[in-house]
């Protein structure tokens, strides 16, 4: 395994440096290579090509946002997962603002006995910023780093400080020393008498079918030396059976709860908010919900990594899966989302608002009524890089939403759509879709059915959509509470357009904005309002 | 309180004195009154209008199948009502066949103490019929016929055999005498030390008790020798692992499905019908579920399957009626029967399940097509085959296709149709099954339907393995068989007489139709005969 790269110390000296540095070119070569691909985002952060996963170690450091991601230089062979995760390293990218981002090299290559660097996530201190991650054949370790960038990574000397025995025909199971306990994907965090640490992982059965979601909770007076204070939370209540708790975030979120940020090896992302008693180190669950609904791994929502910025918000990024046969490069990250509670300690969504400086050559519509049951095709709006906010007044429609990256002919649509709350029917919420049966004619797509998620308007409450589309990607934010991602591949430049539609009865727009989005990569600004 | 009615012993005397009687005259005609509904289906059980809900008793007696149903024939307090079923009795059919049915007169209106007769199951005994049910404000009670159209129910002295106190603030809440348990829809069976009765219901979970919200769905198991003196066992089976937190174990059905296991066939008041398999152990009284499956998927109570009543026939059948709730503002009657649905176990215990061949009887103008590609992204309308009371088997290969399926019930110019597809599963996507669909976004430009997301379910191929449909349409209602492994039922309104058409499509790449026959399905009530082969 190669020794940590070393960076001059001065911010000054970092950025000549990455001027010069052949990784950093290369990655921007590589973009460069790939920008004849109709499914790159404009201002969604992807991989430089080969193999990226999911996102890791979100933090903001010296002002800088960085965003770290699961990384196989070396793409992906043939053979399976068994071969592949070997060298698996943590690449990296650094935003002053969350959406520009910049390629810097690989933070974390697999170091010692580790054959690889799993998922993890950060700490930062006042002096330092701390990275934990798991690492088969080894167990948790930690590295740290307190440059400008972040560039200068050291590991642990004590490394494994989590040790664990990994399965040799399972990379996904590490035994505590004494078998008590699965180590896997870790966070941390600090309190007034140390530092915490969770291991997101499962009990009692196999993954993905039968087995008990638990995240082990650790402790550490000096990073060295940790204790295991046993689950901190288990569940087999609110999950379905066989989700585990994999990629555990955890942070504050106020009202004195805490949302713990995760993903299941079956239903992929998920959380729960509730309460996390300091004294007994155990976290009560109020509620679960899911960041993903349908299918996982088919164009959907995969893991997140999660942080607490200068501003105090609790952010989340998700990489998002393909739903095509793998290409050279694969996975786009999600807008960065800003979470929240609202007084009744439900969670509330939205994309960070540092995005609205993306936003040209705004249009707008309405008010205005979509018939019923015809579509209304917006004449002289459209794109493949836009953002679409709309407020609609549900009215009496069966169903009602939106037609985006529309070919002329229609051949080629994908429908975002709601379904209304039906009066009396306990337990039916509202139904927020987006339905990509008929997103592509590639033929290298994979089918899946609509994903569908919960979403019901009070009386008299319209409907607020802020729908971003990049491309390969669409991210429907709804009335701040639900948000429904998935991507999909329009493979006609004239799939831009937009109707909107109404079923049974006639709904009222009270207003449709659209801007085009500018390119946060240099090698698509060519594209921009296409 | 009406007295239940008393009719002759005899085959022949019931036959006679039933062509005189008003009540079925009554339902004869409010069915004649409801034909112009086109909603009204050909080869379905509706009721004779007025208000139906879950299905009771299934059961076979002395070669004929009866079914009994949740039926309001009087509204005696407004819908939506704390006490909205007040009176609810159960209605009654009788078939030769589980295909052609025949109205027969309510069998049992709430005895004297009982709000209403709710959901209950059925035992044939060796010489008679055991009806139990929960009613309200008594507990859970029996009747009992033995006559050859089960028309004379007796209810015994010792009703309500397990009593309970209702909460008169909530007529759902239904405590045993010690508070230890809750009653609510019971079924019935018998083993060799007497007789079990299971009450489904909901408990205190680990997080609440709510429920549909965080209660732990629980059936309770009670013991008689005799039917007479009743024992609680406690708790058959309790699970707050496979079904999601809320969901209660509410008209439950419990028989062998094979040497070595039992189906739970139940619903719960938060996703409808669904199942558990597993083991019972006669010396403990527990059930140990191995597996859990849903019958619906999506919304419940918009369109969609609700309660099971389900019997093993005199052929060893395991057999299941679902009632299938409306999807548009309420008429004059409302909801369907599936059909008869046949449950058995693969060697690998997982369930299986098609629709009883008795239905074949009601095929008729059979079309056949030959092999052929469904190209890329096309869409085939099929110039011989349509219909609103139709079969379609089809066989198709998905081959490359990212979903391929059919449209039926389908306007010429599209404004109404309905899209049953299949998104072929991906091999290396972990627990990623392939999905079958039933869409019907655009099934209805009707005023009064209301709207709800596709019912979707797994269905996962094996490689090489063909999607093997068995599509039935019944005007209003849809259930798709799958390689017998899956069924989606849905309730679709198409308001235009013209939305008759059947099509197929493939998207993303070319599939390949096998085979497809398709059959006009005769009428089982007079007064639709005219709409067959329309």
């Amino acid at each position: 395994m190669d020794g940590a790269r070393q960076f001059p110390h001065t911010l000054e000296a970092q950025l000549k440096a990455l001027a010069q540095d052949e990784e950093v070119l290369g990655y921007t070569a590589a973009r460069e290579a790939l920008a004849a691909d109709p499914a790159r985002p404009l201002y969604h952060l992807s991989a430089p090509g080969k193999y990226m996963n999911d996102p890791n170690g979100l933090c903001q450091w010296q002002g800088r946002y960085h965003l770290f991601y699961q990384y196989q230089p070396a793409g992906l062979e043939p053979g399976g997962f068994q071969p592949q995760y070997r060298g698996i390293s943590w690449g990296h990218a650094v935003s002053d603002d969350l959406v520009n981002w910049r390629d810097l090299p690989i933070a974390l290559h697999p170091a010692g006995i580790e054959p690889a660097c799993f998922s993890g996530q950060t700490l930062v201190e006042d002096e330092r910023v701390i990275a934990m991650y798991h690492a088969p054949f080894a167990g948790n370790a930690l590295a740290l780093a307190s440059d400008p960038l972040l560039l200068n990574w050291e590991r642990h000397p004590n490394n494994p400080v989590i040790p664990g025995e990994t399965d040799p025909d399972n990379v996904g199971d590490s035994y505590s020393p004494d078998g008590e306990y699965l180590i896997f994907d870790p966070c941390i965090w600090k309190e007034e008498d140390g530092y915490y640490a969770l291991s997101g992982v499962y009990m009692q059965g196999s993954r993905s079918v039968d087995c008990l979601g638990v995240a082990h909770i650790f402790h550490s007076k000096d990073l060295s030396q940790w204790e295991w204070l046993g689950p901190m939370v288990a569940d087999d209540v609110l999950a379905e059976a066989g989700e585990d708790m994999a990629v555990p975030n955890f942070w504050p979120i106020g009202n004195g709860r805490h949302l713990l940020l995760l993903y299941s090896h079956k239903r992929a992302g998920r959380y729960y908010i509730g309460r996390y008693d300091r004294a007994t180190h155990r976290f009560t669950p109020e509620t679960h919900g899911r960041m993903n609904y349908g299918p996982w791994t088919i164009g959907s929502l995969h893991a997140p990594t999660a942080t607490i910025d200068d501003l105090g918000r609790y952010l989340g990024i998700f990489n998002v899966k393909e739903g095509r046969e793998h290409r050279d490069w694969n996975d786009v990250m999600t807008l960065a989302r800003h979470y929240w509670l609202a007084d009744d300690n439900t969670l509330r969504m939205a994309p960070v608002p540092e995005l609205e400086a993306l936003r040209f050559d705004e249009q707008t519509r309405g008010p205005l009524e979509i018939p019923a049951n015809e579509e209304l095709l917006l004449e002289g709006i459209g794109g493949q890089a836009i953002e679409i906010e709309a407020v609609i007044d549900p009215g009496d429609a069966r169903e009602f939403g939106l037609k985006v990256l529309r070919s002329p002919d229609g051949a080629e649509q994908t429908r975002v759509s709601w379904y209304p709350w039906q009066f009396g029917r306990r337990a039916n919420p509202g139904w927020l879709q987006i339905d990509p049966a008929r997103s592509s004619l590639a033929a290298d797509v994979h089918p899946r059915p609509p994903e569908t998620g919960p979403l019901t308007l009070a009386e008299g409450e319209a409907l607020h959509l802020r729908i971003f589309i990049d491309r390969s990607i669409i991210e429907v934010f709804a009335n701040e509470r639900q948000c429904l991602t998935l991507r999909v591949y329009p493979e006609r430049e004239d799939s831009r357009g937009i109707s909107l539609f109404a079923r049974r009865r006639p709904v009222q727009l009270r207003s449709l904005k659209v801007w085009q989005m500018r390119s946060v990569w240099p090698e698509l600004k060519g594209r921009e309002g296409q | 309180m009406t007295p239940d009615a008393q009719f002759p012993l005899t085959l022949e005397g019931q036959l006679q004195a039933l062509a005189g009687n008003g009540e079925v005259q009554g339902y004869r005609a409010a069915r004649e009154r409801l034909a112009d509904d086109p909603a009204r289906p050909l080869y379905h059980f509706s009721p004779p209008g007025k208000e139906m809900n879950d299905p009771n008793g299934l059961c076979q007696w002395q070669g004929r199948y009866h079914l009994f149903y949740q039926y309001q024939p009087v509204r005696l307090e407004p819908l939506g009502s704390p006490r909205q079923h007040r009176g609810i009795s159960w209605g009654h059919t009788v078939s030769d066949d589980l295909v052609n049915w025949r109205d027969l007169p309510i069998a049992l209106r709430p005895a004297e103490g009982e709000l209403g007769c709710y959901s209950g199951q059925t035992l044939v005994d060796e010489e008679r019929v055991i009806a139990i049910y929960h009613a309200p404000f008594a507990g859970n009670a029996l009747a009992l016929a033995s006559d050859p159209l089960l028309l004379n129910w007796e209810r015994p002295p010792y009703n309500p055999a397990i009593p309970g106190n209702t909460d008169p603030d909530n007529v759902g809440v239904c405590h045993g005498p010690d508070g230890d348990y809750l009653l609510f829809d019971p079924c019935i069976w018998k083993e060799e030390d007497g007789y079990y009765s299971l009450s489904g219901t909901y408990t205190q979970g680990s997080r609440g008790s709510t429920r549909s919200v965080d209660a732990l769905g629980v059936v309770h198991i009670f013991h008689s020798p005799d039917l007479k003196e009743w024992q609680w066992l406690g708790p058959m089976v309790a699970d707050e692992v496979l079904a999601e937190p809320g969901e209660d174990m509410a008209v439950p059905n419990f028989w062998p499905i094979s040497d070595d296991r039992h189906m739970l066939l139940l619903f719960s008041h938060k996703h409808a019908g669904r199942y558990y398999i597993g083991r019972y152990d006669r010396e403990t009284h527990r059930f140990t579920p191995e597996t859990h499956g849903r019958m619906n998927f999506g919304p419940w109570t918009l369109g969609s399957l609700h309660a099971p009543s389900a019997t093993v026939d005199d052929s060893g059948r395991y057999l299941g009626i679902f009632n299938v709730k409306e999807g548009r503002d309420p008429r004059d009657w409302n909801d369907i029967m599936s059909l008869p649905r046949h449950y058995w176990l693969a060697q690998d215990n997982t369930l299986r399940m098609a629709p009883v061949p008795e239905l074949e009887g009601q095929r008729f103008n059979e079309v056949r097509m030959a092999s052929q590609e469904i190209a890329a992204n096309s869409e085939q309308l099929l110039e011989n085959v349509s219909g609103q009371a139709i079969e379609i088997e089809a066989v198709i290969e998905p081959g490359e296709a990212r979903e391929v399926g059919l449209t039926v019930l389908r306007s010429p110019d599209t404004a109404e149709q309905t899209r049953i597809s299949f998104y072929a599963s991906l091999q290396d996507r972990h627990n990623n099954p392939g999905w079958l669909q039933i869409d019907s976004s655009q099934s209805s430009l009707a005023d009064d339907v209301h709207g709800r997301p596709p019912e979707q379910g797994p269905l996962a191929l094996a490689a090489d393995e063909a999607l093997h449909l068995r599509i039935f349409v019944d005007r209003s209602i849809i259930e798709v068989f799958a390689n017998e492994r899956q069924c989606l039922t849905l309730r679709a309104y198409p308001s235009r007489t013209d939305s008759a058409g059947v099509s197929l499509f493939a998207r993303g790449g070319a599939a390949q139709l096998r085979s497809l026959n398709a059959w006009q399905m005769r009428s089982v009530w007079p007064e639709l005969k005219q709409f067959e082969g329309r």
